[in-house]
């Protein structure tokens, strides 16, 4: 009879696995998981904000390679419907700007053509069961070219989920992962000033006095159906539109 | 002139060949197994920088051609069937696999092509396993990519492609044609079988059900067999512009995408930083041997700049390096085959007789093989053959211009379509010059640039279709509830 190694369980945090800074943990399935304090939450913040210019600059192309990647190390630990969905969003990575973008037919002599850019740094409090509804929102918002800050419903499926993003070709900080409180997680995020755009399950109304002080994006998730919500909505949840104008000589 | 003689010499580099195992005789791939002709039919296919045989291939029959569309035509309500993302994972699986085995394919490719390894290892094999990357990621998003048009695949798509990129046309017409839930019969090159008979390995190991993707080596008469069947629902064909319109009167169905010849004019102002776009031309002329159909094969450059320019153009070629193709410092490889060679050289002759003056480079040439050395003419008119008639090799026709209006006339002074390119630090010019331009395909302060998600593809004579990019779906759907 052998005696099994059992896993304590870390955040995602930059890369590293780290427990709360406050030492705090809370029971879950009888294993205790950190539990993310403000200072957790601002930590992830900053860790998102150096790695999303970077994360922004790689072309889709290679952003769609790291999130197949992504799939392939999610295969065979969590649900095949979450390697499926970082699958279908691997793929919009080089697509959304075809889909999003246009070239726009103005009357004067200008080359005008509007693309998306990522907002830049999301905070995705996913609704639970599971790691769909969390892998979904997190892999839209990367295959825009953003970074992101997720608080995991599930702590077990989320942390999976965040350790395989860590053995994925992802860099540090693109994507970390907290565990804790939902309410007092959601509201360090709706209060971040350095959040620019923000997710929460429905109904999203009592986050919008907090987001607004900043003019953060307030994106509302439904809270079940997620086996048919992928598609390219929410990636264009996490972009803004970009419009350039060039002369042409006439 | 400058000097002629190289200021350093390179020692050899060659890339190892023992990656590659090939087999004495390879089959056809029918219904997802290698199978012998109806007939034993064989063929060599040689190296063409040695003039060694490499491999027999099988020449497919007619009754082979039949056997094949069956296999596809059986496999394409399962194919068209399966889940969209589940038929986009196995396209997934193939970009892996050809990532995975990227070696072994580019010295194939450069041993059976005759393309320097640099060109096979950083160009085809990437954008080939970026092509099936790219369109694996689409099979589930037909519905986003044309909304409320109810996108369905026609069939089963005949696709026969050329010699000059053997492996990345092969998935040129592949990769769409299969995301889009359509079964292939694919017939590659008389010269180049080898690595489209290498993909249909990994194609195998992919797991891609029998019949999906069906592989015929063969001549032209395979070819013609195949594009003028009763039982294609598509027929996709990249070469020269005679065959596709062979093609157009022959084939049974109007879902037609013909990508043909080309004489691209490279158009440099007097404006445009002049080292850049001489690199840009070089490029454009002499990539591949200039086996390009967008090759920018003329240069028109403004008269105040011609002079120094060809000086630039002339000290340039003399630091290209022609020789063995598994060398990775070889710039130009071995010309494709004997006929190729000798239509290039016929060619050269008629632009000296027509009293063009030759420029060629003074690299030395191995003694076996089929070369070619980096060629320009100047003093060429715009009625001059090489002017006109696509040489397919690398030769380059110089000409000159004094307005932005005289070079656009003389750029579209042809029957072709396909590319060209603009030389100039103004913006405005760029897109005042561009938007008069009947090409396809326009390149502004660079050259050959090819990415899948850019769609790619010809006007006029260079045929008509678009392959890659969100537009290469289209002509392998039936949108809006078109037969």
């Amino acid at each position: 009879m052998r005696t099994s190694v059992r896993k304590t369980w870390k955040m995602v945090v930059n890369g590293e696995f780290v427990r709360s800074e406050s030492g705090r943990t809370f029971e879950h399935d009888g294993q205790q998981v950190p539990l993310a304090s403000r200072k957790d939450v601002r930590d992830a913040v900053r860790a998102a904000r150096q790695a999303q210019p970077g994360w922004a600059s790689r072309r889709g192309y290679n952003r769609g390679q790291i999130l197949y990647r992504l799939a392939e190390m999610v295969e065979g630990r969590l649900d095949g419907a979450v390697s499926d969905r970082l699958v279908h969003y691997a793929g919009w990575c080089d697509k959304a700007a075809q889909v999003l973008g246009a070239v726009n037919p103005v009357a004067g002599p200008y080359f005008s053509f509007s693309f998306p850019e990522p907002v830049g740094v999301v905070g995705i409090v996913a609704p639970g069961p599971g790691a769909l509804p969390l892998a979904t929102g997190v892999a839209a918002a990367l295959a825009g070219g953003n970074a992101v800050v997720a608080y995991a419903p599930d702590p077990i499926v989320g942390l999976e989920f965040a350790e395989a993003s860590v053995t994925s070709d992802l860099p540090p900080g693109v994507l970390n992962v907290v565990t804790g409180d939902f309410s007092s997680v959601a509201s360090h995020l709706a209060a971040h000033r350095d959040v620019d755009c923000l997710a929460v399950p429905a109904p999203a109304q009592p986050y919008a006095e907090a987001c607004s002080d900043s003019l953060k994006r307030l994106v509302e998730l439904p809270r079940e159906g997620w086996e048919d919500l992928a598609g390219i909505g929410w990636v264009e949840r996490f972009v803004e539109i970009k419009t350039v104008w060039h002369p042409v000589g006439t | 002139m400058p000097s002629t003689e190289a200021a350093w010499t390179y020692a050899p580099a060659p890339e190892g060949r023992d990656i590659v195992k090939l087999r004495q005789s390879y089959g056809l791939f029918i219904d997802g197994q290698f199978v012998e002709p109806t007939d034993g039919g064989r063929f060599v296919t040689e190296n063409p920088a040695t003039e060694e045989p490499l491999a027999e291939v099988a020449q497919a029959t007619a009754a082979d051609v039949d056997r094949a569309i069956a296999a596809a035509r059986a496999a394409f309500p399962a194919w068209s069937g399966l889940p969209d993302l589940e038929r986009g994972k196995f396209l997934f699986r193939l970009a892996r696999l050809i990532q995975e085995r990227a070696r072994e394919l580019a010295v194939l490719e450069s041993l059976d092509g005759g393309k320097p390894i640099r060109e096979s290892r950083d160009v085809d094999v990437p954008l080939a396993a970026a092509h099936f990357f790219y369109y694996a990621g689409w099979a589930d998003k037909l519905g986003e990519a044309f909304p409320g048009r109810d996108p369905r695949p026609l069939g089963v798509a005949a696709q026969v492609i050329p010699w000059n990129f053997p492996l990345l046309m092969a998935v040129w017409k592949l990769a769409p044609a299969l995301a889009t839930g359509n079964t292939c019969v694919l017939k590659p090159a008389e010269t180049t079988p080898l690595t489209a008979l290498l993909l249909a390995e990994l194609v195998q190991d992919a797991g891609i059900p029998p019949g999906v993707v069906n592989i015929l080596t063969g001549d032209g008469t395979t070819g013609a067999a195949l594009v003028s069947h009763e039982g294609v629902d598509k027929v996709a064909f990249t070469g020269s512009t005679e065959v596709g319109k062979r093609i157009m009167q022959t084939a049974k169905t109007r879902h037609l995408t013909l990508e043909l010849g080309g004489k691209a004019a490279n158009i440099v102002f007097e404006d445009a930083p002049l080292d850049q776009a001489v690199e840009g031309v070089v490029n454009g002329i002499y990539f591949n041997q200039g086996h390009v159909c967008c090759a920018g094969s003329r240069l028109l450059v403004q008269e105040s700049v011609a002079e120094l320019f060809v000086r630039k153009l002339a000290h340039r070629i003399e630091s290209l390096i022609v020789g063995d193709p598994l060398d990775k410092n070889t710039d130009i490889g071995a010309i494709n085959s004997r006929a190729q060679l000798t239509k290039i050289q016929e060619l050269c002759a008629s632009g000296e007789e027509e009293g063009c003056v030759r420029h060629e480079s003074g690299a030395a040439l191995p003694e076996r093989g089929h070369w070619f050395r980096p060629t320009f003419f100047t003093e060429v008119a715009q009625t001059h053959r090489i002017a006109r008639e696509e040489i397919f090799g690398p030769v380059l026709a110089v000409m000159t211009f004094r307005t932005p209006e005289e070079a656009v006339e003389k750029a579209n002074n042809t029957v072709y379509g396909l590319s060209a390119g603009v030389w100039t630090d103004k913006g405005s010019k760029i897109f005042k010059t561009l938007g008069k331009l009947r090409a396809g395909v326009v390149w502004a302060n660079t050259f050959n640039k090819f990415d899948p998600s850019a769609p790619f593809g010809g006007m006029q004579e260079s045929g008509f279709g678009r392959e890659g990019g969100r537009h290469g779906l289209a002509p392998y759907l039936s949108l809006g509830g078109e037969a």
